[in-house]
């Protein structure tokens, strides 16, 4: 018996295969140059020039701007902000999460998304059972614990960001709800980068909503309402306007604990399959998008004992594959 | 009233300290579990006195007296919690031993607890401070119980079983052993006491204890005593590293369940360990048919 | 750790398969990959640490002390920090209580014998840095590399010191320290999850959750010996599905141990060499 098959123990290696992808082309000094400009530490200088304004991740002293976290500067504009590296997710307005909920309160949930503080979840925000022009009523209040629990998961916009920095999220859309059918996992925030659409198919009967807060959520397509857009077509082929297609959907079974019984042994190991990619993909800290994660797909087809996934070379190789294929394709 | 001394709960019971169990262990009183008189054999079990309802305070409570070990288990619920909603109950235990006991293993195991069972003796709540052993007893008691208890009927509240060691027996023998013949009691008397607290539970958790001998043979319910010939022949260490002690804890109506098992002592195989396992689920029934018994009786 | 129950329904239903399907699609006996490193402090007699990917982290230190072997209980003692619970903790407690029975039972204390008066007192002390799934086995991982490791003086007196007044006297030369035993292999804890009919290796966090019962197994020159007990792994949480044990796994997971885990020393014996070899050339151990 193989002992890799039991256990992997390896040295710990400070080393990533990334850092010296592009040495070969450049000579060094410019290279170190342009990339000091981009990264500051807390108390580097920015620019003692006031004509910036100063964004999140600054501060200023006689007209001096400097960084207050480690990260990456960013000018829009004239608004200077530094963009850390590492932290909690910063939610921004329109931004598809997945979020759980940790307390049910008074007309609202409270909902973790990994940001500082706990997002709040309106009664009013949510799709309940009886269609989407009914008024809430005092029944609802009381039975709030029947459509969203402690524990539950949901994916959700944010709909508008409090002053006190608290994010407000909304549920009205049939992309949005409970999750079903799937498992999740956690990746950091700054690795998930922004796109037009956070909810995909993938190969092999799996979707994936893809939280901008690094919440993912990987489960069975549901036959009947695809996640990608071409739901709006559906709905436009079919004589009834699509709000009364809500109206159905919007039954109790939205808010259903029970998963589809027809979960076949073959889309669960592709989910742990899309479920290793993504883990690699943030083992070696590369972006995560819809792209890659179809192509570490690809390039995890070569691996037939999908439990070897878990080991640090095999996530290297699936990622350096990863940007060998997008080299080739030309993207970047 | 005297406001200037910290008074105890008004209907306080004050236990009988230093009435021996014989004169307690009466055995025809209804209220008493007794195991076949004849102790000339060595795979009966020994006689135990049990007696409930003892502490009015508590919802249910049970007591227990085997050998020289005294046990006494209150039972705490269900109580309301405060704080975050849960739907279903949560369930604690916590042991024991009155500050006066020598705890078995207590120079092995307690050793960094100096400070905290200095603490512990003067502390006036005594709910402070658990020693590693008590720790280690309070863990079993609640694994073997946990799967028993319909918790689902219970939502947003919390049981405590509360396990008080009275008296154990002499250290005459192994110390391993005198800590898993006390663990197996405890157990038994804690299933009585969540009986008599009329908890909903799917079953009554029941236990038993054995031991091997050198040549593979298990003893059930060992009482020290056969150690003890052997000592007087052999090397002590040695031998004792040789026996095999297991406890185990079931379900017997739940398709024999094993609830908790905990096998300490000498090489292992899957021989042993089934032979383990069984000589536990006998005693355990043993003990069962006389739980059984004892709690018709107390109802007629 | 609150799983929804969608959730916690679809990885029940994934880890009853036969066989499971686990979230990172591990095998059954497969363990989570381990980083580790050995004998980096130095003021230690032996020290290990091990790291996962999921950020838990132990490290071990050994010390050791001459003491007159009649006044000690035990020449082992161990202690074991784990923050975030308190050192008087029911979390903590049975860490302790389980890593010092294991090793003060299946030690060989001749190992530590100097003279006939005294003894080596070893001091193993672990600090759990952060943990998700119950620690133990990763504890006791790193006690074996660490005891595996520890270098004890070399003594130079007499051995048989019955008629002599003086302490013993070790040799000045580091270089000279020599291992525990060169055979030793200490006991290590193996933690299997059962579900359904499935043992499962090293479960994760998410992965206990949904246990229906939790065993401890301890695995020491080459088989699987005592301690065996049952326990629930999800700490801190309400597990709904844990329930009684069939018989037959207890049996069925001793054979997978005795399968499974010389595997697991053997890849702990190649660290160690590995770490011999190139010892001063590669001193990172972030």
């Amino acid at each position: 018996m193989e002992v890799a098959e039991v256990i992997s123990i390896t040295k710990p290696s400070s080393s990533r295969p990334f850092e010296d992808v592009d040495d070969d082309n450049d000579s060094d000094v410019e290279m170190n140059n342009t990339t000091n400009q981009s990264i500051v530490t807390p108390g580097e200088l920015i620019t003692d020039d006031p004509i910036w304004m100063k964004g999140h991740g600054t501060y200023f002293i006689n007209d001096k701007t400097y960084s207050s976290v480690a990260g990456t500067v960013s000018r829009v504009n004239r608004l200077l902000s530094v963009i850390p590296i590492r932290g909690r997710y910063q939610p921004e307005t329109g931004d598809h999460i997945v979020g759980r909920i940790t307390e049910v309160g008074n007309k609202r949930w409270k909902v973790d998304i990994g940001a500082k503080q706990d997002a709040v979840l309106m009664l009013g925000s949510v799709n309940l059972p009886g269609g989407i022009l009914r008024r809430k009523s005092e029944t609802d209040e009381l039975q709030m614990r029947n459509f969203l629990k402690e524990g539950d998961l949901l994916n959700a916009e944010v709909q508008t960001i409090f002053n006190n920095g608290i994010a407000s999220l909304h549920t009205r859309s049939l992309k949005y709800g409970k999750l079903r059918n799937g498992i999740f996992l956690k990746v950091p925030s700054s690795l998930i980068i922004k796109s037009k659409n956070h909810a995909f198919d993938l190969t092999g009967n799996i979707s994936c909503v893809l939280g901008v807060n690094g919440y993912i959520w990987l489960y069975k397509t549901n036959v009947n309402n695809p996640t990608s857009n071409n739901n709006n077509n559906n709905s436009n082929n079919s004589n009834n306007p699509s709000i009364t297609r809500l109206e159905e959907e919007s039954s109790w079974e939205i808010y259903s604990d029970k998963n589809d019984t027809t979960i076949t042994n073959s889309i669960r190991s592709n989910i742990t399959r899309y479920y290793n990619i993504i883990k690699a993909l943030s083992y070696c800290e590369l972006g995560i998008t819809e792209q890659r994660i179809s192509m570490g797909y690809e390039a995890s087809l070569a691996y037939v004992n999908l439990g070897s996934l878990n080991d640090k070379d095999a996530m290297e190789t699936i990622c350096q594959d990863i940007i060998n294929n997008e080299k080739m394709r030309g993207i970047n | 009233m005297d406001r200037r001394r910290l008074l105890g709960p008004l209907n306080t019971v004050i236990p009988n300290i230093g009435i021996s169990s014989e004169i307690n262990g009466s055995k025809s009183t209804p209220q008493t579990g007794i195991s076949s008189s004849s102790s000339s054999n060595k795979n009966d079990i020994e006689n135990f006195f049990l007696k409930t309802g003892i502490i009015e305070n508590a919802n249910g409570s049970a007591y227990l007296e085997v050998g020289n070990n005294v046990i006494e288990v209150s039972v705490f619920g269900p109580r309301p919690i405060r704080g975050s909603f849960i739907d279903r109950a949560s369930f604690s235990v916590e042991c024991k031993f009155l500050p006066y006991i020598s705890q078995p293993g207590d120079e092995l195991f307690n050793t960094n607890n100096q400070f905290n069972n200095s603490n512990s003796n003067t502390n006036a709540n005594g709910r402070t401070g658990l020693t590693t052993i008590e720790h280690k007893i309070s863990s079993y008691v609640e694994t073997a119980l946990l799967p028993s208890i319909i918790l689902e009927k219970y939502p947003k509240s919390t049981f405590d079983v509360f396990v008080t060691i009275v008296a154990t027996e002499t250290p005459t023998y192994n110390s391993n052993e005198k800590l898993m013949r006390l663990t197996n009691w405890i157990v038994n008397c804690a299933s009585v006491a969540l009986v008599d607290a009329n908890v909903e539970v799917k079953d009554i958790v029941t236990s038993g204890i054995v031991k091997s001998n050198k040549s593979g043979d298990i003893i059930i319910d060992p009482r020290g005593q056969i150690e003890d010939e052997q000592n007087e022949q052999d090397e002590q260490d040695d031998q004792n590293e040789e026996n095999v002690l297991g406890v185990a804890s079931f379900m017997n109506l739940n398709n024999d369940q094993l609830v908790g098992i905990w096998v300490e002592g000498g090489d292992i195989d899957q021989d042993l360990v089934t032979k383990v396992i069984n000589g536990c689920n006998d005693m355990s029934k043993k003990i069962r048919a006389n739980i059984n018994s004892f709690l018709i009786d107390s109802l007629q | 750790m609150i799983l929804s129950p969608a959730e916690r329904a679809y990885l029940y239903e994934s880890l009853v398969q036969k066989p499971a399907i686990r979230p990172g699609a591990r095998s059954d006996h497969q363990f989570r990959p381990l980083e580790a490193k050995t004998g980096f402090l130095p003021n230690s007699n032996g020290s290990a640490r091990i790291r996962l990917n999921d950020g838990s982290e132990c490290i071990i230190s050994v010390k050791s002390k001459v003491v007159v072997t009649r006044g000690e209980s035990s020449l082992i003692e161990v202690d074991i920090d784990v923050p975030g619970f308190r050192d008087d903790s029911n979390f903590v407690s049975n860490l302790k209580f389980s890593l010092t029975n294991l090793l003060i039972t299946k030690f060989p204390v001749e190992y530590l014998r100097l003279t006939s008066k005294y003894s080596f007192k070893l001091f193993i002390d672990c600090i759990v840095i952060s943990h998700s799934s119950y620690p133990l086995s990763l504890i006791s991982l790193t006690s074996y590399l660490a005891l595996k490791t520890t270098r004890l003086p070399l003594l130079t007196s007499e051995v048989n010191d019955e008629e002599i007044e003086e302490q013993p006297t070790f040799s000045d030369d580091w270089d000279n320290a020599k291992y525990i035993h060169p055979t030793f292999q200490p006991p290590i804890f193996i933690t299997l999850g059962v579900i359904g009919e499935n043992l499962l290796f090293d479960p994760s966090i998410e992965e206990e959750q949904v246990l229906e019962n939790g065993l401890i197994l301890s695995f020491y020159k080459d088989k699987v010996i005592t301690p065996i007990i049952n326990m629930n792994l999800a700490t801190n949480s309400n597990n709904s599905n844990f329930k009684g044990l069939n018989q037959k796994l207890i049996i069925q997971s001793i054979n997978l141990c005795n399968k499974y885990c010389p595997a697991i020393i053997k890849a702990l014996d190649t660290l160690i060499e590995q770490d011999d070899e190139n010892d001063d050339t590669d001193n990172h151990i972030f």
